[in-house]
């Protein structure tokens, strides 16, 4: 990925702000940059950009490259950088924070397209089906073929059943999706660019009302 | 000993295996496991959005009815216990409380079976259970999302209860420093070769460590280390050949239980060795 | 207000006391000169204090005036002019708290010719503008002045009592820090010197070489142990320890406690033939330096079988010897107790203890005179490690808890020192140093860094993440070059962590039994932190060394000093000047309470009345609500004299009240000093202790507006301390036809953030209580109560 050079255009503040204000924000003008994140990271060599690097993009406020990078969909989530952070940032919570984030912003990926995937089913079913998120995720990844064999000795064991297992009921699953786009409320701020996908993905219908919420919280 | 049980979504595919060993020792141990009615997924890491997550594990909590929830998932756990914190903000609860039919007052307990096992109902209880002393040596493996970010049983770096359940069993637990590491299953459908990496390190140091298997206590990690072992193993040309075992079959096994009740037959990597020198 | 003809107990005489000037017979009223401090912006940037001016402009009886520096020989001068002059005989400041300059201006006031007591200080710095924001601050500030003014009205011209001091000062701690102090005063006082170890030396004399000179540590260090040792002035007592603590300032009274040697340090001449003959190895000479020169046994190991008791030539040695106790009197103690290292066992992803992985304590200690290696550097196997990895910051800068937040100060130092040394002893050996930030500020430091590079140790900028001890003994630690913005994997031979510096084991419980506060750090707290920096809140107790905060040898060494210094101009002194503000006894009847309830024996009954013994009373004022004739009064603090400093407070605006100790009146100018902000609706009022106030004084605070009420005790004195639910619960009881929130906490010097926090729950909960009350009563009077 080619970087940008650093400008005040470059700097987005009202992206930092918003991040800033988040739970996982309060704590982020305090990083000292020792590192400790990105050492204890397990997957960190796969990053473009390091954990530590992240929070100081957040700092600046480099939303194109914080929200370009993979680093938010590579984390593996599991709070080794979280608790040992002497400042106690929570590099994963914020990770977390950029995602729908990003998702919002028209990023498009293999793990967001996943993340779409199981949303999907979940809101559907009511709960993930393995089978289900394979064969769905594989039809947009070719590459996935190669796991039919994977997929067939687990079927031998009994493992993943064909049928998925569904909720009786999943009436109130709509209007718990919704509770993403509400806490939002400051996403018109930070400059959202108008993309017709962006919205294909963070939600579709429910539009309307979550900028209407938006307006209101911000009053 | 009641508890409202929360089994999540693998225990009905993958982890067949878990789920038929926590209904047998679970029922010989007395403990009652009351599922709960209707039950959502609680997002695992692939709902992207932490609040929405937080609104699906309220969902669930609410419905534990007065009991703590018991659940043998680290995700399932670790999105509970955080579903909790997040709720502190109280205009996160009444948001979240506004799209729920039976709300939730933020004072549901959520608990692991292992913390089930080892705390409530102690260890000293369970060994007198213990009909076959195993005689093995054993990785005591927990996993990211059991201890961290948040727990109220074990210490987040360096956890010992997995371990004290080993040795309660007759067992060794050997000395694993990556105890806590991530299994790479997050990662897997997305980006293999690095789950797989992952996986190889944690089964590489355990094959190092000299135990006869590994335990486990999440269905994400059995999945990750069982059934892709073979294809670390192939990717990296090395032979590992390492029993995964939850520690629920662990159990079972040094209570005198048959490994087909424990489905330990519907495991990847081959458990017939360990079973037999139990059996010695 | 009016006064009673106070009849005076005890020894104190008004003697300064300028007489009411009469002018055609009459008495003149007292004439008191307001003065306010601007503190440069640092007061007059918040507090509007030209309108505060102007509002008690309407008092005749007031000059009032305000300056940008007070404190400045100019600000003086204008005050002690309006003294000379006759324009005033009182004098009410508002300036910064009265811990920096009281004194300076009650000097100044005595030159000019009042009794200094009657110049008091109305802290608006610390306790107002550095901790409220524009909103309300004025309205306090007034009030405060007002209280003030009131009560400097009526406060009497007492002079300090004398008391005679003991010229002998104890110190706390053999390190060099304590040696240091001892040395210093010991040509002119005498001084006894007591050490928790068997030997002296602290932890310098577990020190290889000393940065930045490489000067070794036990060469420099071992003639002062020496001229410790004899100085005919120094009485050492090692492995003794502080165990009780009785007296006040420049007279105590301590119990020592001696845990036993089984050895006779007098007698014994190290010949060593004990240890020759010992079968376990128990009986040993600590090490060839140590001071002093005598062998002990450590009783773990021994059996008891008496062969070293038969070949003691000297019959030195006493198997049976048991703890014991001695009692010294002693006028100051100077507190050198050091630090200790964290226990990094906390840190679980380092792993540590394991095998060669080392605290640089531990690494110093192999190169030093307690060296068990013969001053070799080497791993659990004894061979030389080839690859060490020196790790910083281990436990130190970490805001969770579960390290220290501070900087430990002299790691990024010694641990380039300890490079060196590998580098010295091989060449080819590799070090490297995990840094987050090489602070190397001070003489000759950076220049000690450029040279470490030089030598050709490796810097990595990353703190490391973990550290997994292998099976063969080597350490495996990964981190991220930060730099570089890469992961790294690294194996050495040793790991050696630079712990975060803490106070040693015990400070508190010395500090406590001394009335002396700590920070929230564990440090000793000092007396003003930039301008009295050994001294502490107790004038009988200083510090020096680890105990204020890590340091390196030379501040160590600067501060004990600096302690023998400030403890020798206290003793110089003879005697020591008590606090007039003493109970005085207006009407008895004989009835004994005030005698039982006083802690500290100053009241008797004597011919049927009670009489006070001042030097033994501390002040702190049980006795007042105990008398039930309501017959004693604290002086300058009598229930009419806080009364009227209440009434003109809340006169301004109401607001809460907040009674506050010495103690909790020093926690809150910590908060102001960091800057913690509060509700401005918080009144503070200083009393001597919160255990003189009774239901009279809190109800007048209610009536005269208070919304709510609240005592903060911060001192650590068991015999009050104990006291202070009951004096809570008495007060609740007697306040409840208020119907307004009343609150007592303990918060001790150090916990400054608790006590913002607390005060900013307290202030909404009044406020809320009040509101509601305010509603209820409109709704009542027009008949739609909501609630």
């Amino acid at each position: 990925m080619k970087k940008e050079t650093i400008l005040p255009e470059t700097r987005d503040t009202a992206f930092r702000d918003l991040i800033l204000k988040t739970p996982v924000g309060e704590k982020i003008p305090t990083c000292m940059q020792c590192g400790i994140c990105a050492g204890s990271c397990p997957v960190s060599h796969e990053m473009d950009y390091t954990p530590r690097q992240l929070v100081r993009m957040v700092q600046l406020g480099l939303k194109h490259e914080v929200l370009n990078s993979n680093t938010i969909w590579i984390c593996t989530t599991c709070f080794s950088c979280s608790v040992r952070c002497p400042r106690g940032i929570r590099p994963t919570e914020l990770m977390e924070t950029l995602k729908p984030i990003a998702i919002a912003e028209g990023i498009k990926n293999k793990n967001s397209k996943f993340d779409n995937i199981f949303s999907d089913v979940v809101k559907k079913n009511g709960r993930a089906s393995e089978f289900l998120l394979i064969s769905k995720y594989s039809l947009s990844e070719p590459g996935m073929i190669k796991q039919a064999p994977f997929g067939l000795s687990l079927m031998s064991r009994g493992k993943l059943p064909l049928m998925p297992d569904k909720m009786e009921d999943v009436r109130e699953l709509d209007a718990i999706f919704k509770t993403g786009e509400e806490k939002q409320e400051k996403k018109p701020e930070s400059g959202t660019k108008e993309n017709a996908e962006t919205k294909a993905e963070a939600g579709e219908k429910n539009e309307g009302k979550a900028a209407d919420t938006g307006g209101e919280a911000e009053k | 000993m009641k508890y409202s049980y929360y089994p999540g979504c693998a225990q009905h595919g993958t982890a067949i295996d878990y789920r038929m060993s926590v209904e047998a020792v679970f029922r010989r141990l007395g403990i009652e496991l009351e599922e709960v009615k209707n039950w959502n997924c609680c997002g695992a890491l692939h709902v992207p959005d932490r609040n929405v997550r937080a609104a699906l594990s309220s969902r669930t909590l609410a419905s534990a009815k007065g009991l703590d929830i018991a659940t043998p998932c680290n995700l399932c756990y670790s999105n509970l216990m955080r579903a909790n914190t997040a709720l502190e903000d109280a205009t996160l609860k009444n948001m979240i409380n506004g799209k729920l039919t039976n709300k939730y007052d933020g004072n549901t307990k959520p608990k692991h079976l292992l913390e089930v096992i080892v705390k409530d109902y102690g260890l000293a209880k369970l060994a007198e259970n213990v009909k076959k002393p195993l005689k093995i040596k054993a990785v005591p493996y927990y996993g990211c999302l059991l201890t961290r970010p948040e727990n109220k049983f074990d210490s987040p770096e360096n956890p010992k209860s997995l371990d004290n359940l080993i040795f309660t069993l007759g067992a060794e637990p050997v000395k694993y420093y990556y105890k806590t590491k991530c299994c790479g299953g997050p990662v897997l459908i997305t980006n293999e070769d690095l789950a797989l990496s992952l996986a190889k390190d944690l089964l590489g140091m355990a094959k190092e460590s000299g135990a006869d298997c590994m335990v486990v206590t999440c269905p994400m990690c059995h999945l990750q280390l069982d059934a892709k072992q073979k294809a670390v193993e192939s990717k990296y040309n090395i032979k590992f050949d390492m029993p995964i075992i939850y520690f629920t079959q662990l159990i079972g096994l040094a209570m005198g239980m048959s490994p087909k009740e424990l489905g330990l037959d519907k495991h990847l990597v081959p458990t017939d060795k360990l079973v037999a020198r139990i059996g010695r | 207000m009016t006064e009673k003809e106070l009849p005076l107990t005890g020894e104190t005489t008004p003697e300064n006391e300028i007489p009411p000037k009469k002018e055609n017979g009459n008495v003149q009223p007292k004439k008191i000169g307001v003065y306010l401090c601007r503190c440069g912006g640092n007061i007059g940037d918040v507090v509007d204090l030209q309108a505060v001016a102007d509002s008690l402009k309407t008092d005749k009886n007031l000059i009032v005036n305000i300056q940008d520096y007070l404190c400045s020989s100019q600000g003086q001068e204008r005050i002690k002019n309006d003294i000379e002059k006759g324009r005033i005989d009182r004098v009410v400041i508002g300036s910064c708290s009265p811990k920096l300059h009281l004194e300076t201006f009650r000097s100044m006031a005595k030159k000019a010719g009042i009794n200094p007591n009657l110049l008091e200080i109305t802290n608006i710095r610390e306790q107002a503008s550095w901790v409220h924001d524009k909103a309300g601050i004025d309205a306090k500030v007034k009030g405060l002045i007002k209280g003030a003014v009131a009560r400097i009205g009526s406060i009497e011209p007492l002079v300090p009592l004398e008391k005679k001091l003991v010229d002998r000062t104890l110190v706390v701690g053999g390190g060099i820090a304590g040696i240091t102090t001892a040395l210093e005063m010991a040509d002119n006082h005498e001084v006894i010197l007591i050490e928790k170890a068997p030997f002296l030396g602290g932890h310098m004399i577990g020190l290889s070489k000393t940065f930045p000179t490489l000067d070794c540590s036990q060469c420099i260090l071992t003639p002062k142990m020496v001229a410790v040792h004899n100085h005919p002035n120094i009485t050492l007592l090692t492995q003794t320890e502080v165990a009780d603590v009785k007296g006040s300032p420049g007279d105590y009274t301590i119990t020592l406690k001696h845990s036993p040697r089984y050895v006779d340090i007098k007698k014994c001449i190290s010949c060593g033939a004990c240890a020759r003959k010992c079968p376990t190895g128990a009986i040993f000479l600590p090490f060839a330096q140590a001071v002093p020169q005598a062998y002990m046994i450590d009783m773990s190991k021994c059996k008891q079988c008496g062969a070293c008791v038969k070949v003691c030539p000297r019959d030195a040695i006493n198997l049976e010897a048991k703890e014991e106790t001695s009692t010294i009197s002693v006028g100051a103690v100077a507190i050198a107790t050091g630090f200790e290292p964290l226990d990094l066992s906390v840190i679980e992803e380092y792993n540590y203890p394991a095998p060669n992985l080392l605290t640089a304590i531990e690494f110093e200690e192999m190169l030093s005179a307690k060296s068990k290696t013969g001053m070799r550097l080497q791993k659990a196997d004894g061979s030389f490690p080839n690859r060490v990895a020196f790790v910083l910051c281990a436990g130190s800068r970490d805001f969770t808890g579960r390290g220290k937040k501070y900087c430990s100060k002299v790691c990024c130092i010694y641990s380039q020192k300890q490079a060196q040394l590998v580098k010295k002893m091989k060449g080819d050996a590799e070090a490297w140093i995990f840094y987050i930030d090489m602070r190397s500020a001070g003489r000759r430091f950076e220049e000690f860094y450029h040279h470490t590079q030089e030598k050709g140790v490796n810097y990595v900028r990353g703190k490391i993440a973990e550290i997994i001890p292998k099976p063969d003994g080597t350490l495996m630690v990964q981190y991220e070059d930060t730099n570089l913005g890469m992961k790294g994997r690294e194996v050495f031979d040793m790991v050696v962590l630079c712990p975060a510096l803490v106070p040693s084991a015990g400070t508190k419980e010395l500090a406590d039994k001394l009335g002396v506060p700590l920070g929230d750090d564990g440090f000793v707290e000092e007396k003003h932190v930039k301008l009295d920096p050994v001294n502490t809140l107790n004038q009988s107790a200083f510090a020096a060394g680890c105990v204020l905060g890590p340091k390196d040898i030379h501040d160590s060494v600067t501060e004990g000093i600096s302690a023998a210094h400030k403890a020798s101009q206290f003793l110089g002194k003879g005697i020591i000047l008590i606090p007039p503000e003493k109970p005085m006894i207006l009407e008895c009847n004989g009835c004994g309470d005030c005698v039982k309830a006083c802690p500290y024996n100053a009241l008797n009954l004597e011919g049927g009345k009670a009489v006070l013994s001042p030097l033994a009373c501390t002040g702190c004022g049980i006795c007042v609500p105990a008398c039930p004739i309501k017959g004693i009064e604290i002086r300058n603090y009598t229930r009419n004299q806080l009364k009227a400093q209440l009434k003109a407070i809340l006169g301004e605006a109401p607001g809460v009240v907040v009674f506050l100790d010495p103690y909790a009146y020093a926690a809150a100018d910590i908060a102001g000093v960091n800057r913690k902000q509060y509700s401005s609706l918080v009144r503070f009022v200083s009393v001597p202790s919160i255990h003189i106030l009774d239901a009279d004084v809190v109800n007048a605070a209610f009536e005269y507006g208070a919304t709510g009420v609240m005592l903060i005790e911060g001192t650590t004195d068991e015999k009050l301390t104990s006291r202070s639910d009951e004096l809570y619960k008495r007060l609740k009881k007697e306040t409840r036809k208020h119907k307004k929130p009343l609150r007592y906490s303990h918060i001790e010097t150090a916990q400054y953030e608790k006590m913002t926090d607390l005060l900013n729950v307290f202030a909404t909960q009044a406020g809320t209580k009040a509101e509601k009350r305010s509603k209820k009563e409109k709704g009542d009077s027009s008949e739609t109560a909501e609630e």
